[in-house]
């Protein structure tokens, strides 16, 4: 299951729910059909009623949460869906979750280390790689440096340049 | 209130020398610097700059749609990481 947004409070006295967007396609929440909240370490599945977008946020209106109070109940939860709902990425486009936990490559020397984390910036991500003696390294996400992603085989192969890894 | 347009952008020299000759010997190679306030010309295009934001210098390839900015401007002294985590359905594009 995979985060979507996060429930901040009731919206209206109909059962409405403010949601924070937490994907990089907020425009996903109109294409679904139902989603699924945890519950006491349980599953429950919502269908959507209907759906208002504004930049930030979502008004969500599920199926059966008719009231304030019902959908006080929601409150900061998250708002989940399966994987196989998950958008297909474009060209040159990974899942941050495929990302983490990759093994980084150098062209010549061979292994530097693991992602750890992938930070976004307004120019270009950053991939932060943890080497084996704990120390960590930025690699910008650019295709000068990375040369190649293997989501299966959690590879990626990069051309380390002057000044990079210092 | 804006700098004046006689004086021109501010450019650090240090920063800008370093280009230059990479410009001039056609190397890419990624120059840390601390020069926040400097603002980005046409000759930065292309190269990677690492930025110090105050706790590690964050690498930022300048495009073109960066010239007249500072370089402060992209690497965010004050992180906010996001809800969701590992768990988020985000996406990492490489430019």
């Amino acid at each position: 299951m995979y985060i979507i947004g996060k429930v901040i409070k009731p919206h209206g006295i109909h059962g409405e729910l403010k949601v924070n967007i937490i994907t990089s396609y907020p425009e996903h929440f109109q294409e679904l059909e139902q989603v699924f909240v945890k519950e006491e370490s349980k599953w429950q599945a919502y269908s959507i009623d209907e759906v208002k977008r504004s930049d930030r946020f979502v008004l969500l209106k599920l199926d059966d949460i008719d009231s304030l109070e019902e959908a006080e109940n929601f409150r900061n939860h998250f708002i989940y869906i399966p994987e196989n709902e998950l958008k297909t990425p474009e060209k040159d486009e990974y899942f941050i979750h495929d990302l983490i936990d990759m093994d980084v490559y150098d062209e010549n020397s061979g292994y530097i280390g693991k992602i750890k984390e992938v930070m976004q910036y307004t120019s270009n991500d950053v991939y932060v790689i943890k080497t084996p003696d704990e120390v960590d390294k930025l690699v910008p996400a650019v295709k000068d440096i990375v040369r190649r992603i293997d989501i299966k085989q959690k590879r990626m192969t990069i051309r380390v340049i002057e000044g990079l890894l210092d | 209130m804006a700098r004046s347009v006689k004086k021109g952008p501010y450019i650090d020299v240090a920063l800008d020398k370093k280009i230059e000759k990479l410009n001039k010997d056609n190397k890419k190679a990624v120059i840390k610097t601390w020069a926040r306030r400097s603002t980005i010309p046409p000759e930065f295009v292309g190269h990677t700059i690492a930025v110090h934001n105050g706790l590690k210098f964050i690498p930022i390839y300048i495009s073109e749609n960066m010239v007249g900015h500072k370089l402060g401007e992209f690497a965010p002294s004050r992180t906010f990481r996001g809800h969701g985590g590992k768990l988020a359905e985000r996406m990492s594009r490489v430019k």
